[in-house]
């Protein structure tokens, strides 16, 4: 960045910058002109013109710096840096437009007069009269690579002027700016920052370069900070203190507790604030003693520089609360403090918008003044039960009860008027403020001490308590919001639970902002559902840009500073989860930078729980999916030993039988082709398995209903059966009077068949197998008995799933499907298959089907599943 | 074929009935005495006692692994094991190679394939072990005098590339596994990643053997598991 500084307005900073730019443009650089300022000098938009270069369109009175950024050019112009951008502009002053520019490698010409400086903005007030309300802070002008000094001798830039307003017609405040003792101070201040410039690039060139000289130890500037205005000074100063020694600084503020409320929290805010951008490391610590606190960070910080402004108190409030700055002082121990007496009505500060103070109630008064009367009533009528002494101790009582409810200010008045009543009431002589006894005015100035005394520390105990509370409040949101994030598992119970502890803490509506899966920024919810804030295309840009950036943006920041909401990225570590915008229209006020904290640690408890939420799921899906991977791997390991194998007796047959025609006998080649038989048979049957599977998985499967007789059904499964019956005895007894059942003939066919072949698989030759059927339970019921090798008892839920092979039975060849389908079928039929052990040993496979309603012989209509 | 291999006596290890019969109806039509385990215990126990002359080994068994099997018979007996397979995993097969395996076939197989396997690992067997000179069509690598000549021609090749040539030629038929190549020639411990030397050197043999080392004669590729010398016959 270059910087074209002038000492005022007219000396021709932008007509050299454009000049200087030419020449760039000259040399190949694209060159785009970010924004002039044509309005009040036509001449530099002529010149741009005979320079030929190109202007990008203004958005409205702002610099279009996103349009400029998509453009992306090498070189940007840009006139006017202190300018303050309209409150619809993305961010609230220029300068921070052109910080946008630059972080996206992109270098900026720019130009500003001396005045603009914030750390000189005490200077120049002094020197012209009145505070430039446009600043552009220091760290930022340290950024520029160079600055070119733009100088004409001051009467030629009053001359200038004069010609000028010939034009434009004359200012009254202008025309004080422009006397001849102003232009040369700001002169010489011009030149004295630019020689302090290239003092200090002089330096880091000697230190780059390892030139030896007396380097200052690291050493630092400590500011202390407090609401007041006047800490504004005290923060410049610093700055330039700082900038002199070459130190980092520090900007601590010591939150003593009671007496930081309202208006106060705001300008303490703002002061925070103003240090920050000057480039201080802002801490803010909680204490009692101030004097303590401060002395001990700049122990613990190498602070060799303290500055503390000296306030405007009286003696007596010096004397009661002990003067901060003494205490410093005292224990400073090599630690040059610098007092800066403090003159706060010395330059009227406008910025610092005062707001009506809040309404006084007369409510306490009136209290406090009735329950005084009451006493004195009272205690008139037992006077003479009381010493005088004891009297004056009740009085106490009103004082007490007002400093505890009401404050310090009802206390003072409780006190007075106590004082008042004793006088006229008891003291004599009686109904008269005369004191016959002067020792009496003695006990009313300790009444009256007495009564101030309890009176502060009673309000003082209140405000402890005020903020006490507040505190307590914050940390059992937190608390609170943590241990409900704990529990929950799903993103949505998580939003709704941080929206609703927002909104309850900062007393106003909340949305949250979450991406979806195109990565564009969505509404996800909302405190107060009739409301319509959030949903506006300006609020979500805000959210949009939090998001993108991942920093706070809206009211009392840095960005966007006069949008009515304050965003928060739902940040961890590595992420952006997403924003919570919380809308301040109503409220005005600005969130305290407490409150800001609070929010801040909200979103971050939101986005770890919302990160965990969401590992929980992707946890979830890699279970799933390493769940479905290993089903599919058996699927493939049984499908391809299933089909590989009779495929293989087929290929090795028919291969043996083409290559060595003439080497077999008959019997052989007989047994060759049986082998292949068997073998497409086997194949067959998976196939079917396959086929039948999937369609009871895609629901493709339909039943044709009809009724069934199941000893129709086991007599066809059984024929089926013959090939492989191999030389198990098989019995079946059915009784002679079975009901018919509604039913797919050829599915329940099937399903018997494929009990049955699994009874011949895994029971010995020679062993029984018994088929049965009877009615139970209005069902029918079909068993297969088998002797075989049996099953644990958890197999016998898990043989009916997909894929499963018993332990006992893995050296018998199949896939795990038969099963699956049988339980299928048996399902869609409305029934169930089950399986338990035989007695003495083996399995028993039972299929239970619903017997139908009423059983009457009509034909039932077809039906689906 | 020859008589000299026909009346070898081959023990078939597989638990699938259809495949035993399948293997035992065809290799008999070819000559050979055949046993028949269907279980590894079974197998192991029948090449123990009845000294049969090849063993066709199936890897999917189902009381012990196959591979449980060719450690336990290797362990006494250098007797030529030809793997059978219905996995058509890579991994599966360099284990049973290394494992001591002499060749592998993967299911399903043509049944000429098989036999022919069958006949190179007879064959080798047959061969004596010190043999000075091998003979490949116009390839002659002469052990004794550690010179390679093609078509009468000297063909100069390196130490490795030698040692490499005399480790694939004297496995002629089989397959050898690059771990076992990489062991045999550089010797002592290999990396994985080591492979790639291999292909250098078998590049260039190739160059120096092969008419078109494209489409090599000698030296084939089994892909992802090692290289085969071609017998040439």
């Amino acid at each position: 960045m270059t910087l074209f500084l002038g000492a005022a307005a007219g000396v021709g900073k932008t007509v050299a910058m454009l000049k200087a730019a030419a020449e760039k443009r000259k040399e190949g650089v694209d060159v785009l002109v970010g924004c002039l300022e044509t309005e009040l000098y036509p001449e530099t938009e002529r010149l741009r013109e005979e320079l030929n270069l190109p202007e990008w369109p203004k958005k409205g009175a702002d610099m279009d710096f996103q349009g400029i950024l998509r453009r992306h050019p090498q070189l940007v112009i840009v006139d006017r840096l202190e300018q303050v951008n309209s409150p619809a502009a993305m961010k609230p002053k220029r300068y921070l437009d052109v910080e946008a520019i630059l972080s996206m490698g992109i270098d900026v010409y720019t130009s500003m007069n001396i005045q603009h400086v914030e750390s000189l903005n005490d200077l120049v007030a002094q020197i012209v009269g009145w505070h430039v309300k446009e600043t552009v802070p220091d760290t930022f002008l340290e950024q520029a690579d160079r600055i070119q000094l733009i100088d004409l001798p001051t009467d030629e830039v009053i001359r200038r002027y004069h010609h000028r307003i010939h034009e434009e017609g004359e200012d009254e405040k202008k025309r004080k700016w422009f006397r001849p003792g102003n232009i040369d101070a700001l002169r010489e201040m011009a030149f004295r920052y630019a020689a302090q410039r290239l003092d200090s690039q002089l330096v880091q060139y000697m230190q780059a370069q390892k030139i030896a000289g007396p380097w200052p130890v690291a050493e630092k500037v400590m500011v202390c900070v407090s609401s007041s205005p006047f800490s504004r000074r005290l923060i410049r100063l610093g700055r330039q203190m700082a900038a002199g020694l070459k130190a980092d600084w520090i900007a601590v503020y010591v939150d003593s507790s009671p007496w930081t409320a309202g208006r106060r929290q705001d300008e303490l805010a703002r002061n925070l604030q103003l240090a920050e951008e000057l480039g201080a490391e802002v801490v803010s610590v909680t204490g009692t003693n101030i004097a303590e606190e401060l002395l001990s960070i700049a122990s613990s910080r190498n602070v060799k520089q303290i500055i503390i402004g000296k306030p405007n108190r009286s003696r007596i409030s010096e004397w009661f609360g002990g003067s901060v700055v003494e205490k410093v002082i005292r224990n400073s121990r090599g630690i040059s403090v610098h007092v800066i007496p403090g003159k706060p009505k010395s330059i009227p500060v406008k910025s610092a918008a005062s707001r009506p103070l809040k309404p006084i109630s007369w409510m306490p008064y009136m209290g406090i003044t009735l329950l005084v009367a009451l006493l004195t009533v009272l205690l008139h009528a037992f006077e003479l039960a009381f010493d005088l002494v004891n009297i004056a101790l009740i009085y106490l009582l009103p004082v007490l009860f007002s400093a505890m409810y009401g404050g310090i200010r009802p206390a003072v008045y409780a006190a007075v008027i106590g004082v008042l009543a004793f006088d006229f009431f008891f003291v004599p002589p009686v109904l008269s403020f005369t004191v016959a006894d002067l020792r009496y005015l003695v006990s009313f100035a300790v009444y009256l001490a007495v009564a101030a005394l309890t009176a502060s520390l009673a309000a003082r105990l209140k405000q402890q308590l005020i903020h006490a509370k507040l505190r307590e409040a914050h940390t059992a949101s937190l608390y609170a919001l943590s241990r409900q994030m704990g529990a929950i598992t799903d993103i949505r119970s998580v939003l709704e639970n941080v929206s609703r502890q927002v909104s309850q803490t900062m007393g106003t509506e909340v949305v949250i902002y979450l991406p979806n899966d195109k990565k564009e920024l969505e509404l996800a919810i909302r405190s107060s559902p009739n409301s319509d804030w959030g949903r506006g295309q300006s609020e979500r840009a805000v959210a949009g840009l939090v998001y993108e950036h991942g920093e706070t943006a809206g009211k009392g920041t840095s960005t966007l500073r006069e949008s009515p909401g304050f965003y928060v990225p739902l940040r961890t570590e590595d992420r952006v989860y997403g924003v919570l915008a919380v809308n301040l229209d109503g409220v005005n006020m600005v969130p305290s930078p407490e409150n800001q904290r609070l929010l801040e640690a909200l979103g971050g408890l939101a986005a770890s729980a919302i990160s965990r939420v969401q590992l929980a799921e992707e946890a979830k899906i890699a279970h799933l999916t390493a769940e479905s991977e290993r089903l599919r791997t058996a699927l493939l390991d049984s499908v391809s030993h299933e089909l590989r194998t009779p495929l293989a007796t087929i290929i090795g047959s028919v291969t043996g039988l083409i290559d060595a025609e003439g080497l077999f006998t008959k019997e052989e080649r007989m047994d060759l082709l049986s082998t292949i038989r068997d073998g497409a048979l086997r194949m067959n049957r998976l196939v079917t398995n396959l086929l039948g599977m999937v369609q009871l998985e895609s629901g493709m499967l339909r039943l044709r209903k009809a009724w069934c007789d199941a000893g129709e059904i086991v007599g066809a499964a059984l024929s089926q059966m013959k090939e492989f019956q191999q030389h198990r005895m098989i019995k079946v007894s059915l009784p002679p009077e079975l009901p018919l059942i509604p039913g797919d003939e050829a599915l329940l066919e099937q399903v018997v068949a494929n009990v049955i072949s699994n009874a011949i698989k895994y029971s010995p030759d020679f062993s029984e197998i018994r088929i049965s059927a009877e009615v139970a339970d209005s069902r029918m019921v079909i068993s297969v008995a088998d002797q075989g090798v049996g099953l644990t008892p958890d197999d016998h839920e898990r043989i009916f799933h997909k894929f499963y092979r018993s332990q006992a039975t893995k050296h018998v060849p199949g896939t795990g499907l038969g099963l699956a389908i049988c339980k299928g079928i048996a399902e869609l039929h409305g029934g169930t298959i089950t399986a338990e052990p035989n007695e003495g040993r083996g399995t028993i496979i039972r299929l239970a089907l619903p017997l139908g309603e009423e059983n009457n012989r009509g034909i039932p209509s077809q039906e689906g599943e | 074929m020859s008589d000299r291999e026909s009346g070898a006596r081959i023990l078939i290890v597989d638990d699938e009935p259809q495949i035993r019969k399948l293997l035992k109806v065809t290799l008999h039509a070819h000559r050979y005495e055949i046993l028949e385990a269907g279980s590894g215990e079974e197998g192991v126990l029948q090449a123990s006692t009845m000294h049969p002359d090849l063993i066709l080994l199936d890897l999917g068994l189902p009381d012990i692994p196959g591979m449980d099997v060719l450690g336990r018979v290797r362990e006494w007996s250098g007797v030529p094991i030809i793997v059978l397979t219905a996995k058509d995993r890579e991994e599966d097969k360099i284990a049973a190679l290394d494992g001591g395996a002499d060749d592998y076939v993967t299911k399903p197989f043509g049944m000429g394939e098989l036999v022919a396997r069958i006949r190179v690992a007879l064959r080798h067997v047959a061969k004596s072990e010190n043999e000075p000179v091998l003979q490949f069509g116009e390839l002659m690598i002469d052990l004794a005098g550690r010179a390679v000549t093609l078509n009468g021609e000297r063909v100069k090749l390196t130490p490795t590339e030698y040692d490499l040539l005399k480790v694939l030629s004297s496995n002629a038929g089989k397959v050898v596994t690059q771990r076992q190549l990489l062991q045999q020639v550089w010797g002592g411990h290999h990396h994985e990643s080591d492979s790639h030397y291999l292909r250098v050197y078998i590049g260039h043999l190739r160059k120096k053997l092969e008419e078109d080392p494209a489409r090599p004669r000698f030296i084939l590729t089994e892909p992802g598991i090692g290289y085969r010398f071609l017998a040439g016959d």
